[in-house]
């Protein structure tokens, strides 16, 4: 039986986890101390270069290496934002460890500045998110008056200010180059790259965007080294790793498991699949490929998932249940991305919307053949990466996957010219 | 000239400290919306002016970023607005049901009640989804909302019970199903 092993969710369990003194007397700010006294900014990189820690945002970058990619040379100002804007149905890791733990991503942030030589920190917090607003406001306050942030912070030539910023209802803010158009007060819309933000991100500036977790692992790895990081996971996805795991589950939660954990053993630390059964499950939030039961064997990693037909993402597992409609799930999962795809690009713009009219008709009984043909069409011409962003593909795998996996379901549909899960609700 | 103004003189004061906190005084638009939206409880003409008066920009401009974000609303939307999460861990746990609750006790989508005390919208995922049927009400979580106690928390805040209390009753279960059998 699979444990939890908690490391950015370490102070979970103490008494006001998110209180400064919880915090220092905890460990809290001793990575950052060590690294300002102790390490050059070269060094700082190199040690979260060599502890192999991941982006935990979805794309997996090495955190190191997105650090080492700011210009050395650059007379502009760099900047270090958090991107705290979670947004994927099914993820709920993020909310919780802004929530609890509000000062260890003050310290992550910190290291990371002190790693690239900036000199302003934002945090882009979920507009939704007003517990978490609260507790990062109030720690934040108290990182000033206790000179963890500021002029000469602990009383050495780092300085450093931190910014609490809030999003406003956008889930493409969470794509980091639309956080960035909506931090500087314009519409959440991505940006062409290159240029990357390394380079030209905030007020086109070297600009390191990175996700709560992988910040918060971050101050773990400076403290403790490389080699205590690899101690969890795999080869090429060390240290730890929050899932959320929601759905179908008789105790949902975050639990934060060794990278390569496989997904039954997730499924069981959260009380396992509810009476209802597994009929498919998301492991990455529902923008991931959907897989099938007998894939419960794969391993939560980035390469694990890929193997398996998927992706990590945001590492959240959703159980859907054997009552639920597959081709209602999908249909609503797609009105989310039409509704949230900003209309910059033509696929993507007009893919999501079509995606969805197909889909409801499918649902309503509405669709012969060539329609489940039309869909799978329009959702390979969204796929590929032909868009700005992600997004599109976001939009395409729920449908793609439900197709290779659930292709009876749909073809029911259409065969009966209704819902059968509807049309046995109306009978029972 | 003040008293045509619908923002106070505090959100003027507030303005100014926020915009000194960015490098580029633009990057304290979205903050601004809130603030405004906080004090008036909405976005309309008026707030968009006189939010744009204070960085310089036009009113279009200004709307243009406004109409983005799904949290500004640019019409009141009644003392208290219940967020419903319909996505997927929510609609796997019964969301449709307790939309169909809301429907009945408060009616259509965005719509307030005739007393301007409530309305509801259907949302995305609040990243609460352990708390399956998720809501918030002002913003604020309620975890489990099912159709029961969707229908006795609208009555309750037509009642003018007190909010704090409210949430700290529905915040008392700690599961769906000890939130079902109430
Ligand atoms: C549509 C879309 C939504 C995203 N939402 C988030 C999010 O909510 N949080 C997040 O950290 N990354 C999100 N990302 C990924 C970010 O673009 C970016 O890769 C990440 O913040 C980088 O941080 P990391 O290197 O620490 O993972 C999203 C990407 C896309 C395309
Ligand atoms: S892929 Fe979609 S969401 Fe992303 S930039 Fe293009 S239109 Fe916008
Ligand atoms: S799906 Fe409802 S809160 Fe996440």
């Amino acid at each position: 039986m699979a444990e939890e092993t908690l490391v950015v969710l370490k102070r979970r369990e103490m008494s006001e986890p998110w209180s400064f003194q919880t915090f220092v007397d905890s460990g809290g700010y001793q990575a950052i101390r060590k690294a300002v006294t102790e390490m050059t900014p070269e060094e700082v990189i190199k040690l979260v270069q060599d502890s192999g820690l991941r982006g935990r945002g979805g794309a997996g970058m090495g955190t190191g290496l997105k650090w080492s990619l700011i210009p050395k040379d650059s007379p502009k100002a760099r900047y270090v934002v958090c991107n705290g804007d979670e947004g994927e149905p099914g993820a709920f890791h993020d909310r919780e460890l802004m929530e609890t733990d509000p000062h260890a991503l003050i310290e992550g942030m910190l290291c990371a500045a002190y790693a690239i030589g900036a000199r302003h920190c934002f945090i882009y917090c979920r507009g939704e998110f007003i517990l978490a607003r609260d507790r990062l406001a109030k720690a934040i306050q108290e990182a000033y008056d206790n000179n963890y942030l500021g002029e000469n912070i602990m009383g050495t030539t780092f300085s450093c200010d931190m910014v609490l910023h809030r999003g406003a209802g956008a889930y493409i803010c969470g794509e980091e180059t639309a956080l960035l158009e909506s931090l500087e007060g314009y519409r959440g819309m991505p940006r062409p790259r290159p240029p990357f933000p390394v380079t030209e991100g905030l007020y086109a500036s070297p600009t390191v965007v990175n996700n709560v977790q992988s910040l918060q692992a971050a101050g773990q790895v400076i403290l403790n080294g490389a080699e205590w990081y690899r101690r969890w996971g795999t080869e090429k996805s060390p240290g730890t790793l929050v899932c959320s795991v929601s759905g179908a589950v008789n105790n949902p939660r975050n639990v934060e498991v060794p990278l390569g954990t496989s997904v039954a053993d997730v499924l069981e630390l959260c009380g396992g699949v509810d009476d209802r059964g597994l009929k498919a499950f998301a492991p990455g939030g529902w923008s991931t490929p959907m897989l099938p039961p007998d894939k419960l064997d794969a391993t939560m990693d980035y390469e694990g998932m890929v193997a398996a037909g998927s992706v990590l993402g945001a590492s959240s597992i959703i159980a859907v249940p054997n009552d639920m409609c597959i081709v209602r799930a999908v249909w609503r999962g797609s009105k989310f991305y039409s509704h949230e795809s900003c209309g910059k690009c033509t696929p993507c713009r007009e893919g999501t919307y079509w995606v969805e009219r197909i889909l409801e008709d499918i649902e309503h009984g509405r669709a012969d053949e060539r329609d489940l043909e039309r869909l799978e069409a329009v959702n390979n011409g969204m796929s590929g990466f032909k868009s700005l962003c992600a997004l599109a593909e976001f939009a395409a795998g729920p449908v793609g996957s439900s197709i290779v996996h659930f292709r009876e379901e749909y073809e029911e549909h259409i065969r009966l010219k209704a819902c059968p899960h509807q049309m046995q609700a109306v009978a029972s | 000239m003040t008293d045509t103004r619908v923002l106070s003189e505090d959100f003027y004061t507030r303005a100014k400290q926020i915009v000194a906190r960015y490098p580029v005084a633009r990057s304290a638009l979205i903050m601004l919306l809130h603030d405004a939206q906080d004090e008036v409880g909405y976005v309309d003409d008026d707030v968009i002016r006189e939010v744009g008066s204070v960085l310089g920009l036009t009113p279009a401009d200004v709307e243009g970023v406004a109409t983005f974000y799904t949290m500004f609303k640019r019409r009141h939307p009644g003392k208290f607005l219940i967020s419903l999460c319909t996505n997927m861990s929510c609609t796997i746990n019964g969301a449709d049901e307790t939309a169909a609750a809301l429907r009945d006790a408060v009616g259509p989508e965005h719509e307030t009640t005739s007393d301007g005390v409530c309305s509801w919208e259907s949302v995305e995922c609040l990243a609460t989804c352990h708390w399956a049927v998720a809501a918030q009400v002002n913003y604020l979580d309620i975890p489990y909302l099912t159709p029961d106690r969707a229908t006795k928390l609208v009555s309750d805040l037509k009642a003018g019970r007190d909010l704090d209390e409210i949430l700290s009753e529905l915040r008392a279960a700690k599961s769906l199903q000890e939130a079902k059998s109430g």
